[in-house]
């Protein structure tokens, strides 16, 4: 098979999106932000590992580096939601949310995690290297939080505002997050300004049957009923 | 939104037969498609490689980005415990029963879910 170019606002966007955890994040350090995200390509690399393992149990005590500044309950977590997404409940989200100091922490590592495996996912299936990740860079991550974001219809806090689905309001307590998974969505599935209005959306290739069809199997396959 | 999508510009798309392709153009190679991406048995770019090979470079480049986008969605909607709204639960009743939808891990009782051995 010959190695066409990939196009090149999915290439920008993977860069872009994995280049943005080297900079402190709202909840998360810069360090914390890379190693959320090494611990994704950990975990993935271990796929057969059951959901009720918890990869902190095997932790070396002497463990040093970026991976060493997650807590616990971030690292399975990833792991988590990284392998088994189809099994976490509401009452394993109210533990790892309390192993975290915030519910934010949660969100915006749910944001990475969530980015990080399309991204990988992406790499994996066109059969390309995964995108390097970044040196994290000094500063300190913002902690502003939403004014009047609560727990209303999620297991996690939402803010009001644009409504783009159920789906993307997850994130809302953390708008950084929220624009990392909007953009791989932009340019990954279809902008989300067409995505409740335009029904004939296409890129010149897939139409948007198509589309939802590849959507709704690979939901499927990810045994993810929404 | 498959059946959304079908409804709004009036092609007879049928949610409820997902693994036969819905009656999409193309349905079944697109599951077939997405079904290899995830069989841990086949080496990276082979399923992408016959998409390329039967619909071209650039059809397969954006099959691919959808997979991508929806590996990334469960796991945003799994994660946050989005709940199914009123309007999608009562539309989307004959498309979960075909595909056996509440089955799912994520769809059932907490009590249900695998906690480990012993």
């Amino acid at each position: 098979m010959t190695q066409h170019p990939i196009r090149a606002d999915l290439v920008d966007t993977h860069e872009a999106v994995i280049a943005s955890l080297g900079r402190p994040g709202t909840f998360w350090t810069s360090a914390e932000r890379v190693a959320i995200a090494a611990t994704v390509r950990d975990a993935a690399g271990q796929p057969d590992r059951p959901p009720w393992y918890n990869p902190s149990d095997d932790r070396d005590p002497d463990e040093d580096g970026d991976r060493a500044s997650l807590p616990a309950a971030a690292i399975d977590a990833i792991w988590r939601l990284t392998n088994h997404p189809s099994t976490v409940t509401g009452s394993w989200c109210a533990s790892t949310i309390a192993g975290l100091d915030e519910p934010e922490h949660y969100v915006e590592l749910l944001g990475i995690v969530a980015a990080v495996n399309a991204i990988d996912r992406f790499a994996r299936i066109v059969d390309r290297p995964l995108v390097e990740l970044p040196v994290p860079s000094p500063g300190q991550p913002t902690r502003q939080r939403v004014a009047g974001a609560a727990v209303t219809t999620h297991w996690v806090p939402t803010a009001r505002g644009e409504f783009n689905g159920m789906v993307l309001q997850s994130l809302t307590a953390v708008p950084a997050a929220e624009s990392l998974v909007h953009e791989v969505v932009g340019t990954h599935y279809m902008p989300i300004a067409v995505m409740l209005s335009d029904w004939d959306y296409d890129r010149g290739t897939l139409n948007r049957r198509q589309i939802e069809l590849i959507a709704a199997r690979t939901s499927f396959k990810n045994d993810c009923f929404y | 939104m498959l059946s959304l999508s079908g409804n709004r510009t009036g092609e007879n798309v049928d949610a409820a037969r997902l693994g036969e392709g819905a009656g999409v153009d193309d349905g079944p190679l697109l599951v077939d498609f997405v079904d290899r991406c995830f069989d841990p048995e086949q080496p990276f770019g082979a399923a992408f490689g016959e998409l390329y090979e039967r619909r071209g470079h650039a059809f397969a480049v954006d099959a691919a980005a959808v997979v991508a986008a929806f590996h990334m969605m469960t796991r945003v909607a799994d994660g946050s415990g989005t709940p199914l709204d009123s309007s999608l639960e009562s539309i989307s009743h004959e498309i979960r029963a075909g595909n056996s939808l509440d089955d799912m891990d994520s769809r059932r009782l907490e009590s249900e879910l695998p906690v480990g051995p012993g």
